[in-house]
């Protein structure tokens, strides 16, 4: 057998593909978390069953006491209006989503319980026995094959009768697992060969993991199988089917891909237990005979395949021939995390925010779900995509070279597959998502939207993969596994929750408020500091993986990488192609970039007057933010189209430097007209620009992917062929943002808020996705653009404080806590007088068929029911002059309340319709009155 | 076919048994250690131990593994009464009883054999005759063409071996 092994190290090295984590492991993750959400569902859907009134309540209070932004308000005061709707609303969406959460635990703790159960079900089930004594030959192999497995405590040993006979499977609980055989498979335990390999491949699965994620996964399926039907039930029992159409297809289709992306899961382990029980290839030929056993064929039929647990034996041989191929990915892996991705995201969004409304800043709610499901996301896709490069260039060329020497997984088309899959699985999955049931399509007013995912995952996933190839040279200087593969797994997950982030974000801004809005939420830095800092951190990754990658050319691949007895390579793939960015060739783009974005904003500069008021500045400030931002993503579109493998992630340090670049042609500007800026000052322009340049580099790349080139090698034109693609794209793109900047008066601006600066968000106080009002340092945009000192004009306004000093310490004012406690207690009031409108609903129903009844219904419930509330309301005498103001009104609509019921119930006795129109009259004034209440509370409330 | 018809049940299952070891000795012999259970199980159900089970399991292997045992039984059983038929057509003065016994010592094992007994020569026509009956049974309940083939020829072998 060593002879054998010999023979094919010879023939083509074995890469160890297990030497890096398997991303099967996030997208059962993402599986369970998709799953696990989709009981929020139910739990929300409850609530608005228990608590459904109680909610309206809460909605309709706030819709009283938060007053309208006017139609032609400014942004900010939009922005004010959403944040105070938001604030008002907070308690009872909070506790929404502790019955979203609740539904979600009860999910889980159930389905763990039900792990714990399936064991012994099987056992039952499949008739599994322990083996007897006579058998203890076998059973001794058995233990000795566990402990050269490496497993700790061995498995039990199960035998499956000859009337459950079949396949060979693993089961169990952690730290009680099971290895049910049949007895085909026991006999065959006596001697040496195939049946040995299929015990190492089930060790695999015990080692892997896979038991427990396999079973958690079913188990959780099980639960919320019925636990979907919770609603659909519920809505025929209460006789309230309008959800029942959008909410059914949805959970039917929620079942299909159960089934499919569980199978296809399956089957992704196979490989690898196959690889993990062949080991160092001393135990291959052992598995390939157990492989050889099995007799079934390839299901027939797409649907058939598609629904198979294991893979195709002749598939499982291939695999372990060329173990490279199993890190291959490609549509379908990537279709399925993006689909549980958006699947799960609206879900989490709408638990998470309100969870962080008290706290006055909704970013945390938003920047907690994108760091869950963008980190998962980063470990399945943007992680396959690095094991990807490095096993296929590892692995060496196994056809003749194409295309610059690559194997199938690293060539362009698999990346377009990928980028294709995360395109075709988010936009779906947000379609389908649970959280969209009964509103409108994807949770958008405008479904084209959708397309913000879809550009900003295509453009991601060109980063990830461009930043994998980066990084396969520097593996060869990696003397450990992990040093190889946990970069790969922090930069995805910092770049794919980044990504998470500007998509939803971004998709919600255009949603509702629009271009202006969006351009305010871009220049603002579309998130604040951290996208600033991810945008830094993914440029350093990169540029130090450029800057290291010829050193690293001449290091082999480490043994590490190889199986065992197959003997590593020293290839320097990629030191030749003319792919490959130096430092130079970005350098040159990105400083050509920015000056070409540069030379615009001082023509631009020059072409206007100087501004002065703190609307024109902030137009200024605004639009030179965007001109930065943009030349960083021209130099990310240059490279990528002129270096379409390692051009995207040269586009992170290349996109940087542009925004220096050009924001320093700005400086100087000023600086010659004697306007020194501080640092401070400095970071306004510069701490957006980075953030929103990151925005416009995955846009480029998204951009850059639709070109189709040649599968011949091109020439080499010129070292620097970037430089000229980027001043002219730079040059376009900076004369866009000039030419749609919006004059000053386009752009009000509101109290402390510039337009540059605010958040697109909700105007409706139930949305819970609201992008957050940003609380970043851009929020505090300087309106202070010093004139220059020599210049008479223009007159310059005092500048404030680049960050406002806190406001002075009020006087005690013994009228402001009473202001602040009148809300509510005006709550209870609204809640007794809502009360008292039902029973006089009650009267008017009576009225119509039974006036005897409605005359004692009045007598009896109504108006004792007004007296009390009059009486409860003039207990209460407020001292300070706004309290006292709104509460009279309240008091004077009560009166009228009582009036008009004393006419209604004169009419009724009299039957005259006169008095049922003076009713009618006091009944209108008395509305008047209680708008006037609720708004004057309202601004109580500010 | 009248064979084990009118055989005593005990005296066709161990005949049939006997047989049956004999093939899987010779064409499984991997199962021989868990012979005695499979028998056991297999005339309880024989229907249950013959029908395939083509359920994917979670977390399995993919095998589909068939155990020839029980098909060595069902084979046996109807060979028994084939070869019964067989030899009292073909001697037509010996009594069913006595075919039994001879039939019982074709089936010893060589070191349970007298050397005083006989044992029938069996024609090349008649070997022939009982592989098709049974390479053509074991089709009939289900075992794939190549499993058949071997199961047939492995009972032909063991009737042979004792008597040629």
């Amino acid at each position: 057998m060593s002879q054998d092994v010999h023979v094919e190290a010879a023939e083509a090295p074995h890469v160890n593909v297990l030497a890096y984590p398997t991303p099967t492991t996030g997208r059962y993750l993402l599986f369970i978390v998709a799953m696990l959400t989709s009981g929020m569902f139910v739990g929300w859907w409850m609530y608005n069953v228990v608590f459904g009134d109680e909610w309206f309540r809460w909605f309709a209070y706030c819709q009283a006491t938060v007053p309208y932004a006017d139609t032609g308000a400014s942004l900010g005061e939009t922005v004010a209006r959403g944040e105070a709707a938001r604030q008002c609303m907070a308690p009872s969406e909070r506790v929404r989503a502790l019955w979203s959460l609740a539904g979600a635990g009860v999910v889980a703790a159930i389905s763990v319980i039900v792990l714990w159960l399936i064991p012994p079900v099987l056992r039952r089930r499949r008739h599994l026995a322990q083996p007897p004594p006579k058998y203890h030959e076998v059973i001794s192999r058995f233990a000795e094959l566990a402990r050269e497995a490496g497993l700790r405590k061995p498995p039990e040993l199960l035998i499956r009768p000859a009337r459950a006979s079949g396949d060979a499977f693993s089961f169990g609980v952690p730290g009680a697992h099971a290895v049910a055989l049949p007895l085909k498979v026991v006999g065959m335990l006596q001697q040496r060969g195939a049946a040995e390999g299929i015990v190492r491949h089930e060790f695999a699965h015990l080692k892997h993991h896979d038991v427990e994620l396999a079973w958690l996964a079913r188990s959780v399926w099980y639960v919320l199988g019925p636990f979907l039907a919770v609603p659909v039930v519920g809505s025929l029992l209460l006789r309230d089917v309008s959800m029942l159409v959008p909410y059914l297809w949805r959970a039917a289709l929620l079942a299909v891909i159960v089934e499919l992306v569980a199978a296809d899961l399956l089957r992704s382990r196979e490989h690898n237990a196959d690889l993990r029980a062949a080991g160092s290839g001393a135990h291959r030929q052992a598995v390939r005979a157990g492989i050889k056993l099995i007799k079934r064929s390839a299901p027939k039929g797409r649907v058939r395949r598609l629904l198979s647990r294991h893979p195709s034996a002749e598939s499982r041989l291939h695999v372990l021939t060329a173990p490279g191929l199993v890190a291959r990915t490609g549509f379908v892996d990537a279709l399925i995390a993006a689909f549980l991705a958006a699947l799960a995201l609206p879900l989490i969004v709408a638990v998470m925010s309100p969870m962080f409304m008290t706290t006055g800043w909704t970013l945390p709610g938003q920047a907690a779900s994108a760091l869950l499901v963008g980190s998962l996301l980063g470990l399945t896709v943007g992680f396959s995509l690095w094991r990807s490069a490095l096993m296929s260039t590892a692995s060496g060329p196994t056809e003749p070279d194409t295309d610059q020497g690559r194997l199938p997984g690293l060539d362009a088309s698999s990346r377009r597959d990928t980028a294709l899959g995360v395109v075709v699985g988010l936009t779906s999955g947000a379609s389908v998502s649970l959280a969209q049931t009964g509103i409108s399509w994807a949770g958008l007013d405008s479904p084209a939207w959708l397309v913000i995912p879809a550009v900003i995952g295509a453009g991601t996933v060109a980063v990830a993969h461009s930043l994998g190839v980066t990084w396969v040279p520097l593996v060869r200087m990696a003397s450990r596994p992990w040093l190889g593969w946990a970069p790969a797994l922090i930069v995805n997950a910092v770049l794919f929750t980044a990504a998470t982030w500007i998509w939803s974000t971004l998709q919600f801004g255009l949603d509702q408020a629009g271009w202006q809005g969006t351009r305010g939420w871009l220049a603002g830095g579309s998130g604040g500091v951290l996208l600033s800092l991810t945008m830094l951190f993914l440029a350093a990754m990169s540029l130090m993986a450029i800057a290291l990658s010829s050193r690293a050319d001449r290091c082999p691949f480490p043994s590490w990488l190889y199986v065992q007895n197959t003997s590593p390579r020293s290839r320097t793939v990629d030191a030749e192609s003319p792919d490959r960015v130096k430092v130079g060739t970005l350098l040159v783009a990105g400083a050509a970039a920015g000056a070409a974005g540069g030379l615009v904003i001082i023509g631009w500069l020059l072409s206007n007057a100087i501004p002065t008021t703190p609307e024109a500045i902030g137009v200024m400030l605004s639009t030179a933010t965007l001109i930065c931002a943009s030349t960083a993503g021209s130099c990310g579109l240059a490279l990528s189209l002129t270096h379409p493998r390692s051009g995207p992630a040269a586009a992170l340090p290349a996109g940087i430097l542009s925004v220096l670049v050009s924001l320093s042609w700005f400086l100087l500007f000023f600086f010659f007209r004697g306007v020194p800026f501080s640092i401070e000052r400095v970071s306004v322009i510069l701490q957006p620009a980075l953030g929103t340049g990151l925005v416009f580099i995955l846009v480029a790349c998204t951009v850059a992917q639709f070109p189709r080139r040649s599968s011949r090698k091109r020439p080499h034109v010129m070292k620097y062929r970037a430089a000229i693609p980027s001043i002219v794209i730079a040059t376009l793109t900076s004369l866009v943002v000039v030419g749609c900047q919006p004059s000053p008066d386009e752009i009000p601006i509101d109290g402390s808020t510039t337009a540059s600066t605010a958040a697109p968000t909700s105007a409706a106080p139930t949305s819970s996705e609201a992008p957050p009002a940003t609380a970043s340092s851009s929020a505090t945009a300087p309106t202070d653009i010093p004139a220059p000192a020599e210049a008479p004009e223009p007159v310059v306004t005092p500048p404030p404080a680049l960050s406002p000093a806190p406001p002075p310490a009020p006087e005690p004012d013994p009228g402001l806590a009473e202001e602040e406690g009148y809300p509510p207690r005006a709550l209870t009031y609204l809640d007794a007088y809502e009360e008292v409108n039902r029973q006089i609903g009650t009267a008017l129903e009576l009225a119509n068929t039974d006036p005897s009844a409605a005359q004692e219904h009045l007598g009896t419930v109504v108006f004792p029911a007004i007296t009390a509330l009059r009486q409860t309301a003039a207990a209460y005498v407020p001292q300070a002059p706004a309290v006292a103001s709104a509460h009279n009104d309240l008091l004077a609509a009560l009166e009228l309340t009582e009036q008009k019921m004393t006419l209604f119930s004169q009419g009724l006795t009299a039957q005259d319709p006169n008095l049922y129109a003076e009713a009618q009259e006091l009944d209108t004034r008395e509305m008047e009155l209680l708008d006037q209440w609720a708004a004057k509370t309202g601004q109580l409330s500010q | 076919m009248a064979g084990t018809s009118e055989l005593d049940p005990d005296s066709a299952r161990e005949l049939s048994t006997q047989l049956a070891l004999l093939a899987v000795e010779s064409a499984a012999p991997d199962e021989v250690l868990m012979f005695e259970e499979v028998t056991e199980e297999y005339f309880e159900d024989p229907a249950a131990t013959l029908t395939t089970n083509q359920r994917e399991e979670s977390v399995g292997f993919g095998l589909d593994l068939v155990l020839l045992t029980p098909y060595a039984l069902a084979v046996s059983q109807f060979v028994l009464g084939f070869l019964i038929d067989l030899l009292m057509d073909g001697a037509k003065d010996v009594a069913k009883p006595g075919v039994v016994n001879l039939i019982r010592r074709i089936l010893r094992r060589p070191g349970q054999e007298a050397a005083s007994e006989q044992v029938p020569d069996w024609t090349p026509e008649q070997r022939q005759r009982i592989l098709t009956a049974a390479t053509d049974e074991a089709t009939r309940l289900g075992l794939a063409e190549d499993h058949a083939a071997l199961l047939g020829k492995a009972i032909v072998g063991a009737l042979v071996t004792r008597t040629g």
